[in-house]
C-alpha cells in the first residue's frame, strides 16, 4: 500500500469516530421519542456515589444509544440487514404477510405472572358473580393478531402459544363468563380487523367482538346499520412498527358514528371541572400516537353518563383494546365506568359499592393480560 | 467497558487517540495508564484500587528478586517470588473462588458458612496471570525486571488487553513499552483488525447468540434433538466469533498505540484433532499454562504416567480457571481425557483418516463440550446434552425448521468465517488488483464503510450485547 493510501484508510477512520463523536455532542438531546412513544433517557447527573455505585455509567451508556445521533434511520438500517439476511422476524415482530407486522410475544404466555393472573381473574369474577349473576359478569380476553391472523405469519411460525392460553383461560375462568369472541374474528380474519402497525385491533375487530358480548348479556344494542363508518385518518403507524421502523403501509383508524347520538358527558377521574362531551380527542390525530385519539389514551378512570335509557349500568375493567370498544357502549347503557387497573388507585370494592352497576365486563388483550402487573387490586 | 460499544467506539477512543498522538511523546505511556484506569473504572470504579495494589505489589517484588539475583541470593529471590505468587492466587482465589469453596463446604459438611457475595472484579483472571508471569520471568531471568512503575502499570493495565487478554506475557512487549515506534502501517493494520473484530463481535456472535437464547431458554425435555443441534451449533459459533472478535480488537487497537501482541486464535474451528484446536484456541492461554505449570511439573520428559498427570493438573486449572463452579471442572476434565486419550490411544488411528472425518470428530467433541461449558447448573447441561440425543423426543418440528431457515444465510456466513476463505479471498483481490492500486483501496474502504455503519446501527439498536468472556 502506498503511504498516500495508507492516510486515506487512516483519515477514512478517524472521520468515522472523530465525526459520529463530534455529532453526537452537538445533537441537541430530546425529551420524548414520538416515534418509540417513551421518554428517551436525559444525560444522567454525576454525582460521586453514583458513581462509586456504577449507576452513572449504566445510565450514561443508556443516554449515549437513546440520544444517539439519527437513531431512528439506524434501527431501519438494522432491520434492512436483518431482513436481507433473511430473517423473518426482527426484535421480536414477525413480518407477516399483506404488510402485518406481528408482535411474537416471546415467553409473555410462560411466565408466573400470566399463569397467575388466570386465578386473580377467576377469583375476582367469582365474587362478583354472586353478587350480579353470571348473566352480568364477562371477561373478554381479546385474542392478539398473533393468534387469529397465524395464517400471515411466515411458514412454519406458529402462535401456539398463545393459543394453549387462551384455551387454558377459557377453561379456568366460572362457568359461562368467558366471552369468546375467537369464533367471531376467525370468521372475519380476512377482514381489517387488526392494525398492521399496532397492536391494537380496529374499531371493526372491537365492533364484531362487541356484538358476540352484548348478544350474551342480553342487551339490546345499536345495531351496525346504525353506525357509519368516518377515516379519522389514514396516517396511522403504531407502536409495532416503531419497533422495526420500516415502511409498511400506514394504518386507517376509523370511528364509527351513530346516525341517531345519545348525548352524553365524560369525565376523567373525577375531575368535576373538565366535562366533556365528546370521546373522540381529536389533537390526537397530529402526533405519532394517534390511537389517542379514543379517550385520549389510558385514563385511570373514566366515567360516561348517557341518555341512553335502557336501565344498565356497566362497570368496564379494561386496557387499551377497550378503548375503541366502549364507544359502542355508550350507545347502549345509562351509565359506564372504564377503569384501568393499571393506573387506578382507588379500593375497586369500595367504587363498586358506590356505584350501583348492573353488568361488569373485563376486557384486556391477552398479551396485556398475560403481562399485567397490576391485577392483584382486583381483590382490593 | 467494553469495545464494542458507543461510548468506547465515539467518546472513549477518539479522546484517547487524539491525546496519545497530539502531546509530545515522552507522554505516551501516562496517556495510556490514565485512560486504562479509566477504562477499567467505568464499570469497576472499587477494583480499580485492587488492580493499582496488585500494579504495586508485582512490581516491587520484581524488582526485589532482580535486586536478590544480582546478589546471587538466589533463596531469598524465590522467597520473595513465592511472595508474590501467593499474594496474585490469593487475590484471585478469594474474589473468584472463595463463595465457590464455601458453597461447596456447606454442601458437603452441612455447615451454613457466610457467603462472601462479592461481584468479580472484571478481568481479574486475565491481569492476575500477567502479573505473575512477569514476576515469575524476572526469577527465571527470561526478562529484565521493570524499573518504571508507571511503565509496568502501563502494561498491566493496558486496556486494549486489560479485560479479556489475550493474556500478554511480560517479556513479548518489555521492549516496546519502553521504546516503541509508532506507524502508519501499524496503524492501519491495526484499524483493519479493529473493524474485523468489531463485526465478528457485533453483527456476527451477537446475532447469533439470539438464536442460542431462544433455544437454551426452551424446555430440553421436549426439545427435538435437530432444536439442541441448531443451538448447540449456534453457541459453538457464538463464542468463538465473540472471543475471537474480541482478540481482534485488543491486537487491532493495540497496532494503533505501537504494540504488537501475539495472536489468540488461529482457525480453532479448522483442527483435525482435539491436540490441535487447542493450538489454535486461546493460544495465550494454553501456553500460559504450559510455561507456567506443565513445563515446570516435568512435562512429558518424566515418563508417562508423569505426562498423565501433569495434563490431569494443567487441564483441571484450566476449567476451573474459567469459572468458579463445577461445569467448569468437569469441562477441563471431559478435555483433559479427551487429550490424554489422543496423545496415548486415539493419536495413530486419527492419522488414517480423512481430513473431514477428523475435521468434524473434533468439532463434535468441541460443540459437546461447550454445552458444558455454556450451563452453570450441571443438572440444565447434562438435561440439553440428553436432548442433543434425542431424550427429547421427536426429531425436528416448526420451530426447528422455522430456527433454521431463519438462521440459514447466518449460519452459512459464520461457517465461511471459520476457514482461511475469508483471508485467502482478501489476498487474491489484492494480487488481482494489485495491492497498490486504487481500485483495492476503494473496496477496502467499501467493505470497511459497510462494516462500521452495520455496527453502529447494530450497537444503536443493541437489545442483546453481552460479551461471554467477561466473568473471567
Amino acid at each position: 500500500m502506498k503511504k498516500i493510501q495508507s492516510h486515506i484508510v487512516i483519515s477514512f477512520f478517524l472521520l468515522f469516530i472523530f465525526g459520529f463523536a463530534g455529532g453526537s455532542l452537538i445533537k441537541p438531546d430530546t425529551d420524548f421519542s414520538e416515534k418509540e412513544n417513551r421518554k428517551l433517557a436525559q444525560k444522567p447527573k454525576f454525582s460521586l456515589d453514583r458513581l462509586v455505585s456504577g449507576a452513572f455509567s449504566s445510565d450514561y451508556d443508556e443516554y449515549l444509544s437513546d440520544q444517539f445521533i439519527l437513531r431512528d434511520q439506524w434501527i431501519s438500517v438494522k432491520t434492512l440487514a436483518e431482513r436481507a439476511a433473511g430473517r423473518q422476524d426482527v426484535n421480536d415482530i414477525y413480518f407477516a404477510k399483506d404488510g402485518y407486522l406481528i408482535e411474537k410475544h416471546t415467553g409473555t404466555f410462560e411466565s408466573a405472572q400470566a399463569q397467575n393472573n388466570i386465578s386473580l381473574l377467576a377469583s375476582f369474577l367469582g365474587k362478583q358473580i354472586r353478587a350480579l349473576g353470571s348473566a352480568h359478569v364477562k371477561a373478554l380476553i381479546a385474542p392478539n393478531s398473533l393468534e387469529i391472523l397465524s395464517e400471515k405469519l411466515p411458514p412454519f411460525a406458529d402462535a401456539a402459544s398463545e393459543e394453549a392460553y387462551v384455551q387454558k383461560i377459557a377453561d379456568t375462568l366460572p362457568a359461562g363468563s368467558f366471552v369468546d369472541v375467537r369464533p367471531v374474528l376467525d370468521e372475519h380474519r380476512d377482514e381489517y380487523i387488526y392494525y398492521r402497525t399496532d397492536h391494537h385491533w380496529t374499531t371493526l375487530g372491537a365492533w364484531y367482538a362487541y356484538k358476540t358480548w352484548a348478544e350474551e348479556i342480553g342487551l339490546l344494542y345499536t345495531p351496525g346499520e346504525a353506525y357509519r363508518p368516518r377515516t379519522l385518518t389514514d396516517e396511522f403507524y403504531g407502536t409495532v412498527e416503531a419497533k422495526v421502523n420500516c415502511g409498511t403501509t400506514a394504518d386507517v383508524i376509523d370511528a364509527w358514528l351513530p346516525f341517531v347520538k345519545v348525548p352524553y358527558t365524560l369525565t376523567f377521574n373525577h375531575n368535576a371541572d373538565k366535562v366533556l362531551s365528546n370521546l373522540y380527542v381529536l389533537p390526537y390525530l397530529r402526533v405519532r400516537d394517534k390511537y389517542g385519539v379514543f379517550f385520549g389514551g389510558n385514563q385511570p378512570l373514566t366515567e360516561i353518563e348517557t341518555e341512553a335509557g335502557s336501565g344498565r349500568r356497566l362497570l368496564v375493567i379494561k386496557d387499551s383494546y377497550a378503548n375503541c370498544f366502549v364507544p359502542f357502549a355508550v350507545q347502549d347503557f345509562d351509565w359506564i365506568s372504564m377503569v384501568d387497573m393499571r393506573y387506578f388507585n382507588e379500593r375497586l370494592s369500595e367504587y363498586l359499592e358506590q356505584h350501583d352497576f348492573t353488568d361488569i365486563l373485563f376486557l384486556y388483550n391477552a398479551s396485556g393480560f398475560a403481562e399485567d402487573v397490576s391485577l392483584a387490586k382486583l381483590a382490593l | 467497558m467494553v469495545f464494542s460499544s458507543l461510548l468506547f467506539m465515539f467518546r472513549f477512543l477518539p479522546l484517547v487517540l487524539i491525546l496519545y498522538y497530539v502531546l509530545p511523546a515522552k507522554f505516551r505511556n501516562i496517556i495510556l495508564f490514565l485512560f486504562s484506569l479509566f477504562f477499567y473504572a467505568w464499570g469497576e470504579p472499587v477494583y480499580v484500587f485492587l488492580m493499582l495494589c496488585s500494579i504495586t505489589v508485582d512490581f516491587f517484588a520484581g524488582k526485589n528478586i532482580n535486586r536478590l539475583l544480582q546478589k546471587n541470593k538466589r533463596n531469598i529471590a524465590k522467597k520473595v517470588l513465592l511472595l508474590s505468587v501467593v499474594y496474585n492466587l490469593g487475590v484471585l482465589g478469594f474474589f473468584k473462588y472463595a463463595d465457590f469453596l464455601i458453597g461447596t463446604v456447606n454442601g458437603i459438611l452441612g455447615t451454613s458458612i457466610p457467603l462472601t457475595n462479592l461481584p468479580l472484579p472484571i478481568g481479574i483472571s486475565f491481569f492476575t496471570f500477567q502479573t505473575m508471569s512477569y514476576t515469575i520471568d524476572v526469577y527465571r531471568q527470561a526478562t529484565q525486571a521493570q524499573t518504571s512503575w508507571l511503565n509496568y502499570g502501563t502494561y498491566v493495565s493496558m486496556f486494549p488487553q486489560l479485560i479479556a487478554g489475550p493474556i500478554v506475557q511480560y517479556k513479548t512487549i518489555a521492549e516496546q513499552l519502553r521504546e516503541r515506534k509508532e506507524n502508519t502501517d501499524d496503524f492501519v493494520s491495526g484499524i483493519n483488525r479493529f473493524l474485523i473484530g468489531l463485526g465478528k463481535k457485533v453483527l456476527l456472535a451477537n446475532n447469533i447468540g439470539v438464536l442460542w437464547d431462544s433455544v437454551s431458554s426452551m424446555q430440553a425435555g421436549s426439545m427435538p434433538a435437530a432444536t439442541a443441534w441448531i443451538g448447540a451449533a449456534a453457541y459453538t459459533f457464538q463464542i468463538y466469533f465473540d472471543f475471537s472478535g474480541y482478540s481482534d480488537m485488543a491486537i487491532g487497537l493495540g497496532r494503533m498505540f505501537g504494540f504488537h501482541f501475539l495472536e489468540n486464535f488461529n482457525y480453532p474451528y479448522t483442527s483435525r484433532s482435539i491436540t490441535e484446536f487447542w493450538r489454535r484456541w486461546h493460544i495465550s492461554l494454553s501456553t500460559w499454562f504450559r510455561e507456567y505449570v506443565y513445563i515446570p511439573l516435568g512435562g512429558n520428559r518424566k515418563g508417562m504416567w508423569k505426562q498423565i498427570r501433569n495434563l490431569c493438573v494443567v487441564w483441571l486449572l484450566t476449567g476451573i480457571w474459567h469459572g468458579a463452579s463445577w461445569n467448569f471442572v468437569l469441562w477441563g476434565a471431559y478435555y483433559g481425557a479427551l487429550l490424554i486419550l489422543e496423545k496415548f490411544v486415539l493419536g495413530r488411528l486419527l492419522e488414517k483418516l480423512p481430513g473431514f472425518v477428523r475435521a468434524l470428530y473434533t468439532l463434535f467433541f468441541v460443540a459437546l463440550g461447550w454445552i458444558l461449558f455454556a450451563f452453570d447448573d450441571l443438572g440444565s447441561g447434562l438435561g440439553y446434552l440428553l436432548a442433543m440425543f434425542g431424550a427429547g423426543g421427536g426429531f425436528a418440528d416448526n420451530t426447528t425448521i422455522y430456527l433454521l431457515y431463519n438462521y440459514a444465510v447466518l449460519l452459512v456466513i459464520l461457517l465461511l468465517g471459520c476457514t482461511r476463505l475469508p483471508k485467502k479471498l482478501a489476498l487474491w483481490c489484492g494480487q488481482k488488483l494489485g495491492e497498490d492500486s486504487w481500485l483495492f483501496l476503494v473496496l477496502r474502504l467499501v467493505f470497511y464503510a459497510a462494516l462500521s455503519l452495520l455496527c453502529v446501527a447494530y450497537l444503536v439498536d443493541a437489545s442483546y450485547n453481552p460479551f461471554l468472556y467477561f466473568r473471567f
